[in-house]
């Protein structure tokens, strides 16, 4: 038995383009979308870790990974132990008991045509022989637990709010007590009011049965209130990973700055005063080597261009992992200096900076 | 007494049939209420359902009243009140003038002895519009269902396995270029030169259409499969650890129904319209099967339009009727069908003000 529950190494996820027949004919190599790009994480045991990211970044892409809902291109996922990431057919299909998924959208992902025990009861359907009246007693028990009525077990998917609907895809994931749920934007279509009940009854469950998380999302603040750790991803790479606290309160990374520095702020002063990174975000489609985040950096140098920056971890600050080559000089700067412009850096500090500062 | 009787017994099977019996009651009277409503709710339906069960029972009593009469009273017995091609010899004639020439005819205007009046042999127009019934409806039913089963099952597989590079990408490709292949084709055209080939009579008839017909079905199913396939609810479901099959059978059948079933139903009038087409041009059934397109042809070039209108618009009627029937049945399934406009309509059909069950869920 291993420590973790899941251990990602160099995760690769490529989706090939369509050749155009002159492109064949030429024999060009296969263009790809790199979508997930050589990722090593771990999610412990009972653990939450949130994966934070713009849209397009690949976070769902390394989720569906992670519950094999895509085969990795190369790299291993390691699951209580087991390398899970090629398995196939009648071995796969029973894995899947101990990983479920809460999609993004809580319309799509329920059939229209089925009642509540029969999409809830689902994942029982697949995974153990049982009864009709079976599955409908376990369904019946697992939905009070996601707060909804035990009678409405014959309900239709479209009588159900927004956020019922949500509970009953949570409901569907909780029902075989699987070891890691994926949730995929658990959250994004709900209003404010309905998202904090979810996030409540996530924390619940979680201190009920014990799951691991993998919540992957936009929402900054449910991560800080779900997860223990959190993962931030650029472009199919992750920039940085660590505590919860840690990462969001003093990141490091020049792009999870920027990504904090973009969460809008209730208070009418900070407006417009923000830490800006200018340009587009490029392609997926055979990316340059060097930092993925080079050319948007207001901090990059030549190296960045040309050496791929590694996860590594800082002397002083355990368990907080950032792939940057100058993090010892940027780390420090607080989001909040960081407005408009770059600022000008000192030439090349001497010593590597201490802790940020604790008041913050 | 009663009660005794219950308290007495064992709690045995004879206890758990009564009590499933009574569920089943309750499940068929809650199923009938909320039939009602729907049809109260949208009348065309009930118009078109009401039409189909008068067609359908018309059509089951013609086939089935003779063997039961012979059984019971030993002589057949019929609704029809003539021999579909009986005629009296000599017939009863009437005097047509058309221009400078008068002449006698057998063809009799409608009147109480004959509803739909005679035709040129003085048949009675009714008995044999009623009599060409069972097969009509016979090949719209069962030679749509054939095409609908060949060409669905065909674009299920073209739908479901279609990833490129693949032995089943392959499969499915081929079967898409064979439709394309009938599909280049006019159905009817195809239908015809099939007919003609196979020779004159019911089966290669039926033959022609069938061949002509399931292409269409193998198009809509696997643009319907294509659709479902990348519902979230299927990868939901695939996350759940569900095989390719069972999610085939359990959430894309169960949602490309409504589409299939309605396109069906409405195609059922079709069918009739092309069979009755191929005996219209002479190379569909014998002219002694009584059938309609195969009436409007013969009464057709026997020049009754002018002189005797009845004959070719009974048979001509009869089809549109039908037709008529399965398309405002079809158009109200694709209502009913849906359990969303399902509970809709149920519940607009109920004059209440109780709000809704929408808001359940939210605890």
């Amino acid at each position: 038995m291993t420590e973790f529950l899941v251990e990602a190494t160099g995760v690769t996820k490529h989706f090939p383009l369509t050749q155009s027949l002159t492109e064949t004919l030429s024999r060009q190599e296969r263009r790809s979308i790199h979508a997930v790009d050589g990722v090593s994480l771990t999610i412990g045991r009972g653990e939450s870790l949130g994966l934070i990211g713009e849209s397009g970044s690949g976070k769902t892409t390394l989720g569906w990974l992670i519950a094999r809902l895509f085969e990795p291109t190369s790299g291993t996922i390691l699951f209580e132990g087991r390398d899970i990431s090629h398995l196939t057919g009648r071995e796969l299909r029973s894995w899947r008991r101990k990983v479920q998924v809460v999609f993004q959208d809580p319309v799509g992902s329920l059939d229209p045509r089925m009642r509540v025990w029969q999409i809830v009861g689902e994942p029982i359907l697949a995974q153990e022989k049982a009864t009709k009246s079976e599955i409908r007693a376990r369904v019946g028990e697992i939905l009070p637990s996601v707060g909804l009525p035990t009678g409405s077990l014959d309900l239709y998917p479209h009588e159900f709010s927004g956020g019922g609907r949500q509970r009953l895809a949570l409901a569907r994931a909780l029902i075989l007590r699987p070891k890691l749920i994926v949730l995929d934007e658990p959250t994004s279509a709900l209003d404010v009011a309905v998202q904090a009940q979810v996030l409540n009854r996530l924390v619940a469950l979680q201190e009920e049965f014990g799951f691991s998380y993998l919540l992957i999302t936009h929402n900054v603040a449910a991560v800080r209130y779900v997860a223990d750790r959190v993962a931030v991803m650029y472009l199919g790479k992750l920039a940085e990973v660590g505590p919860v606290r840690q990462v969001l309160e003093h990141p490091l990374h020049p792009y999870t700055k920027a990504l904090l520095a973009a969460l809008p702020v209730p208070e009418v002063r900070r407006r417009g005063a923000r830490y800006r990174v200018s340009g587009e975000v490029p392609t997926l489609i055979s990316p340059p080597p060097g930092c993925r985040f080079a050319g948007r950096c207001p901090f990059v140098i030549d190296r960045c261009r040309t050496e791929e920056p590694l996860l590594r971890v800082l002397a002083n600050l355990p368990d907080q992992w950032v792939a940057c080559h100058r993090v010892e000089e940027i780390g420090v700067i607080p989001p909040d200096e960081l407005i408009g412009e770059a600022p000008v850096l000192p030439d090349r500090p001497s010593t590597m900076p201490a802790t940020p500062s604790p008041e913050r | 007494m009663a009660g005794d009787a219950r308290a007495t017994q064992p709690a045995g099977w004879l206890s758990r049939k009564r009590k499933w019996l009574t569920s089943q009651l309750t499940h068929l009277r809650s199923g009938l209420r909320g039939f009602l409503r729907i049809m109260r709710a949208n009348p065309l339906t009930l118009v078109g359902f009401v039409m189909v069960v008068l067609i359908v029972s018309v059509a089951v009593l013609v086939v089935l009243l003779p063997p039961i009469g012979q059984a019971l009273v030993g002589h057949p017995v019929s609704i029809l009140p003539y021999g579909p091609n009986y005629y009296p010899s000599p017939c009863p004639t009437r005097i047509v003038t058309t221009g400078n020439y008068s002449y006698p005819t057998c063809t009799l205007p409608p009147s109480t002895e004959h509803l739909l009046g005679t035709d040129n042999l003085g048949r009675d127009m009714l008995s044999r519009v009623m009599a060409a019934l069972p097969l009509d409806l016979a090949i719209g039913f069962v030679v749509t269902a054939f095409a609908a089963l060949l060409g669905g099952s065909l674009g299920l597989v073209a739908g479901y396995w279609n990833q490129p590079r693949t032995i089943k990408g392959a499969i499915s490709v081929a079967i898409l270029r064979l439709t394309d292949i009938f599909l280049a084709f006019p159905s009817l055209v195809l239908a015809l030169a099939i007919a003609a080939t196979l020779g004159r009579g019911t089966l290669p008839t039926v033959l022609a259409i069938l061949l002509t017909w399931w292409p269409y079905y193998v198009r809509l199913v696997r643009g319907e499969v294509l659709v479902v396939k990348h519902q979230p609810y299927v990868t939901a479901a695939k996350a759940a650890g569900l095989s390719d099959l069972r999610i085939l059978i359990r959430h894309v059948i169960r949602n490309i129904l409504e589409p299939v079933t309605v396109y069906y139903t409405l195609d059922v009038g079709t069918v009739l319209v092309t069979f009755s087409t191929i005996s219209f041009i002479g190379i569909g059934v014998p002219l002694d099967v009584p059938e309609w397109g195969n009436m409007v042809e013969y009464y057709q070039t026997q020049n009754l339009m002018g002189i005797a209108p009845w004959t070719i618009l009974a048979a001509g009627g009869a089809i549109f009727v039908t037709v008529l029937a399965f398309s405002l049945l079809g158009d109200g399934l694709r209502d009913v069908l849906d359990p969303r406009s399902r509970r809709a309509l149920a519940q607009a059909a109920v004059p209440t003000t109780v709000a809704a069950p929408a808001a359940l869920g939210e605890a």
